[in-house]
């Protein structure tokens, strides 16, 4: 079965004419994915009660972030958990702002994620496609390597890797961290994306070759332009990733002026355990999670689109 | 090849020898240290970065900024780096210091009373601080070492070579907490025995308050009690003997049996935090400042700690752990922990280093530390923290501080005892059924 | 020709991927191993006492309860996570109103850092203050209200809920992509044949989605083998080691006894465990290739 969609690479907002414009793949398609919503069936029934406590759940949390965050920490000790905050209290989230640094972590964060997340992908895309494509001896043996990478778990090489950065120059420099960044996606980027490009179908090569273009020219122009939805799935969860990471970042990272935003909420998290200022580390947590679920909602639609698109080939 | 390993191995176990003896035979051979006479005229302006305790955003770490500014000031191109040096840094900060890039002034590298922290000092890497202390401070005209108060010296000291490794920039007590005005209203007195303290949880219980507010989430905190009750039915010597140097048995000594049986009677009685289990530390601190817990078993940082949400009107009382009538063990001991700042042997700057430490243990310094911060000081002639009413009488009437935890924290039976605590505190198992783990365990980790 | 041409591409196309992992993974991995036949002093030096290691290893009960939790958790995460997460990717494959709303939540709490959900769901955990066992006992349900964090029967539960409450999302939206792909023209033929919805999901999507499903499961395993953050920011490992996990153990060692070279071992004896169950999954799970 191939894939049949490459919508991802179309304004996602513009509902092109089906006829117009055939597909690059010869298949037909199989399924109009804008589609309006389905009928009503009584079993959907289940489906919102589902989702809804699910909403629910979430909304809930976030709620009580939000809530804590507008507390004092008098209020936020000694009242129910989920007792309303008495007032507005936005010098919370001043004080995080000004004595967290928030800003300069904020900037950190999104300069080391995306840069990780691009080298990542760009070195593994490249990777990926002898691997899934060309037969060799050693393909087994180098795929079995980079795929190790995922079983192996990640603190037990922190000693070594001090060293090796230090030896580099490469301490408490976001430079450093991003080249490890990229090394610990590789591993799941070159097994979606070798697993995504064995679905192509083989001809795309031999027709290339019979109008007389080069492997690497037959790549540039021929594959990369297929594998977006699967970039965009693996970009996506590297990015996710490095966003998230914390230790190493613990590890790596000494001066405040480079921290990534968990070291900086972990900075946060130590003042309210040995300060019981409980109330700035919330106001923190919000500012950080707010630009991310804003771009996430807007982004929505390519985000999950290239992830469903795009992921995995079983 | 077989001689090759057989070099490397020799090698491996000569180089550390010559650094022991190096190192053992005090400061003044270190090639790079100032003299000890001149350190404080050798002082230079440059860039310097010290381990901090408190973090971010608090007023203790705005102290400390004030001091760092301070010094730029007088001392031109002075730029103080605060760094972050409490638990949870440890790790990396720790792995800096093994590749030879250590904080020029740092926290927890050292720790007299404690043999797993003797290593970096054994190792040359950290100076020693005796010949500095020495010297006559300028500003009281008596060597600087004698502003420390004598019951902290040997945590300071190394017990082999004598040098001194680090200063104390603060002192925790173990001490018990108590709200004065629930005692008070119901009638009862601050415990000054085991029975007092049984007495008054009786009390507190049947007055619908909580008697004892504890953690079941930091196995340590649990282990408190029983690091008490020990010191008054063993006594501290015996206790490091068999839990931190692997000598004799657990049971040899029927004290620890009855310190766990007082610590089950306890237990029995109902005198924990409802759902102390599920309760973590800050949580169980908070909630006896909100009233709802009688009495709270922790070290004197609690006050600068919670500063932020104790009610105004609190009214805290401040006592030593109870006596045990017939105790074996010593009934005016109370354990404690000086946080030491140490100075890197191998540090840029080291008369820069040795001048952070000097004006954060100035008894200025530490007089404004105890009154704003609620910090107990081991610096002598500074006052009692207000915020922490009697300590003074409380620290008077103790005749030695002992070190918290024994030492457990680091040693090899650090897997063994708190747990098993924690089960006879949860109600898994009784005091005695304790002994026999404990037994098993320590036995285990000695190969006794 | 084609495949003589192809080769030529090999090397530098593989080089850059291959210098990075090379570099920061396979080095210090080696590296590792090496450590694990040495015994540290707290300062950093090292002793090379061979295997004497992997020999304290076998008669180490802390570990041996580590890695019956680091199993445990595998296994209670892998129910908590499957059964709901199929169901949700199932549920949003039904083209639903408002599908647009329900992805943002159920993939919201993944964005949110570790140390936020932990601290959150601590408080929401706790046994007086919190918002479950309050919640238990306004609907006459207190029988079940529990100290959750603090019973050692329950605490590795929670702990795994809370890590699957956060992570769930990107597990939906991976399957998600395979109930994409199914061919619609089969489960069309399947409902015009009259079998029900559930039929449909258990005859025929599962079945197709048996690949994806056994890749998941991997990559959980070796996820929950490297559980580390929400159990150290959470219980620490306790009640009493009821949540002590590999991860946390070698922390512990690593750091609290300086122990580099028996936490590098621990390490070393994880990743051949790891090694062993990726192989029993994939020969226990694979299938015959569907053809569809």
């Amino acid at each position: 079965m191939t894939n049949s969609s490459t919508d991802v690479l179309q304004p996602a907002a513009d509902p092109r004419p089906l006829a117009a414009e055939p597909p690059p793949i010869r298949r037909p398609r199989r399924r109009r994915t804008k589609e309006r919503p389905a009928p009503f069936r009584t079993y959907h029934l289940f489906f919102y009660l589902l989702l809804g406590s699910i909403v629910v759940s979430t909304a809930s949390a976030f709620a009580w972030v939000f809530n804590v965050s507008m507390k004092t920490n008098r209020e936020f000790l000694g009242t129910s958990p989920w007792e309303l905050a008495e007032g507005w209290r936005w010098e919370n989230y001043a004080n995080a702002w000004n004595g967290a640094n928030i800003g300069a972590y904020f900037g950190n964060s999104l300069f080391v994620s995306i840069t990780a997340t691009v080298l990542g992908v760009v070195v593994s895309v490249v990777a990926a496609y002898p691997l899934a494509r060309v037969q060799f001896r050693f393909n087994g043996v180098v795929l079995a390597v980079f795929l190790m990478g995922l079983m192996i778990p990640w603190m037990v090489t922190f000693a070594p890797l001090y060293n090796l950065m230090q030896g580099f120059g490469l301490l408490d420099s976001r430079i450093g961290l991003i080249l490890v960044y990229a090394t610990y996606n590789l591993p799941f980027n070159v097994f979606v994306l070798t697993g995504f490009m064995r679905t192509l179908p083989y001809e795309l090569e031999e027709a290339a070759a019979i109008d007389g273009a080069s492997p690497t020219r037959t790549f540039v122009s021929v594959i990369l332009p297929l594998m977006g939805p699967g970039v965009a799935s693996v970009a996506i969860i590297s990015f996710l990733q490095n966003w998230n990471e914390f230790f190493y970042a613990l590890l790596l990272i000494h001066t405040p002026e480079k921290m990534t935003l968990p070291l900086g909420l972990f900075q946060l998290g130590q003042a309210a355990n040995y300060g019981t200022n409980w109330v700035t580390l919330f106001a923190g947590m919000m500012m950080t999670v707010a630009p991310v679920l804003i771009a996430f909602a807007l982004l929505q639609k390519q985000i999950t689109k290239g992830l469903t698109v795009g992921a995995l080939k079983g | 090849m077989f001689a090759l390993r057989k070099l490397l191995v020799v090698g491996a176990v000569v180089v550390p020898m010559m650094t022991l003896a190096a190192c053992g035979s005090g400061g003044d051979d270190q090639p790079d240290a100032p003299a000890a006479s001149s350190w404080q005229s050798e002082i230079e302006g440059g860039p310097i970065e010290v381990g901090v305790l408190p973090a971010t955003g608090t007023p203790s770490l705005a102290f400390l900024e004030k001091i760092a500014d301070s010094m730029a000031t007088d001392i031109s191109g002075t730029d103080v780096k605060l760094t972050f040096a409490n638990t949870e840094a440890r790790p990396a900060l720790e792995q800096r210091w093994r590749s030879g890039d250590g904080l020029d002034v740092d926290y927890t590298m050292f720790d007299g009373t404690n043999d797993a922290l003797l290593a970096w000092a054994d190792d040359g890497k950290l100076l020693d601080l005796l010949p500095y202390l020495e010297q006559e401070d300028e500003t009281t005209g008596a060597p600087w070492i004698d502003s420390f108060s004598p019951a902290v010296r040997q945590f300071m000291e190394h017990p082999e070579s004598k040098g001194i490794y680090g200063v104390p920039s603060e002192l925790s007590l173990q001490v018990l907490f108590y709200n004065a005005k629930i005692f008070k209203d119901n009638g009862i007195t601050p415990p000054a025995t085991w029975d007092d303290l049984t007495a008054a949880a009786t009390k507190l219980k049947s007055a619908g308050v909580d008697p004892i507010a504890v953690t079941g989430l930091f196995e340590p905190y649990m282990g408190m009690w029983t690091d008490n009750l020990w010191m008054r039915t063993v006594g501290y010597d015996k206790v490091h003997e068999v839990l931190i140097e692997g000598k004799g048995s657990i049971t040899d000594d029927p004290g620890f049996l009855d310190g766990l049986t007082k610590m089950q009677e306890l237990r029995d009685q109902g005198a924990f935090l409802e759902g102390f289990e599920g309760t973590d530390f800050t949580a169980a601190q908070a909630q006896f400042f909100q009233g709802k817990a009688g009495m709270i078993l922790m070290g004197s940082w609690l006050v600068s700690e919670m500063k932020d949400v104790i009610p105004a009107d609190f009214d805290l009382g401040v006592i030593a752990f109870p006596t045990v009538d017939g105790g074996a063990g010593d009934q005016a001991g109370m354990m404690a922990a000086a946080q030491l700042m140490s100075v890197n042997a191998e540090s840029e700057n080291i008369p820069l280093a040795l001048e952070w430490v000097r004006r954060v243990t100035s008894v200025e310094t530490q007089t404004a530390r105890a009154e704003e911060i609620g910090e107990v000081s081991a610096v002598k002639d500074v006052p009692s923290p207000p915020g922490l009413p009697g300590i003074a009488e409380v620290v008077g009437s103790a005749d030695q501080l002992y070190p918290a935890y024994y030492g457990i924290l680091q040693s090899k039976a650090s897997e063994v005892v708190y747990p098993e605590i924690a089960k006879l505190v949860f109600g898994k198992q009784d005091a005695e059924e304790t002994l026999a783990a404990l037994d098993e365990g320590l036995k285990r980790v000695y190969g006794n | 020709m084609l495949r003589k041409a192809q080769r030529r591409i090999i090397v530098p196309f593989l080089l850059p991927a291959f210098v990075l992992l090379a570099l920061f993974f396979l080095y210090p991995l080696a590296r590792t191993v090496d450590l694990s036949l040495n015994e540290f002093s707290r300062t950093g030096s090292m002793t090379f006492v061979g295997t004497d290691q992997y020999e304290r290893l076998v008669g180490d009960p802390d570990f041996m309860n580590a890695l019956k939790n680091t199993f445990l958790l595998t296994i209670i995460g892998a129910l908590m996570l499957f059964p709901p997460a199929v169901t949700i990717a199932w549920a949003l494959s039904h083209r639903l109103r408002g599908e647009r709303f329900f992805r943002f939540f159920v993939f919201a709490p993944v964005v949110l850092s570790v140390a936020v959900v932990s601290i959150m769901w601590k408080f929401l955990y706790h046994p007086t203050l919190g918002l479950i066992n309050p919640a238990l006992k306004e609907v006459g349900l207190g029988a079940l209200a529990k100290t959750w964090l603090g019973d050692p029967a329950t605490a590795l539960a929670a702990v795994t809920f809370v890590s699957v409450w956060h992570g769930i999302g990107i597990w939906v939206v991976l399957l998600c992509a395979g109930f994409e792909r199914l061919p619609s023209d089969v489960l069309e033929a399947a409902r015009i044949d009259g079998a029900g919805e559930v039929r449909i999901l258990f005859s025929i999507m599962l079945p197709m989605l048996a690949d994806l499903l056994r890749m998941l499961l991997v990559l959980w395993v070796v996820q929950s083998f490297q559980a580390f953050a929400f159990i150290y920011i959470m219980t620490g490992g306790g009640p009493f080691g009821s949540t002590d996990t590999v991860g946390t153990l070698m922390y512990r060692v690593a750091f609290d006894q300086a122990d580099f070279g028996y936490a590098a071992a621990m390490g070393a004896v994880l990743v051949v465990l790891m090694l062993v169950i990726a192989k029993i999954l994939n020969k226990v799970m694979k299938r015959d290739e569907l053809q569809y």
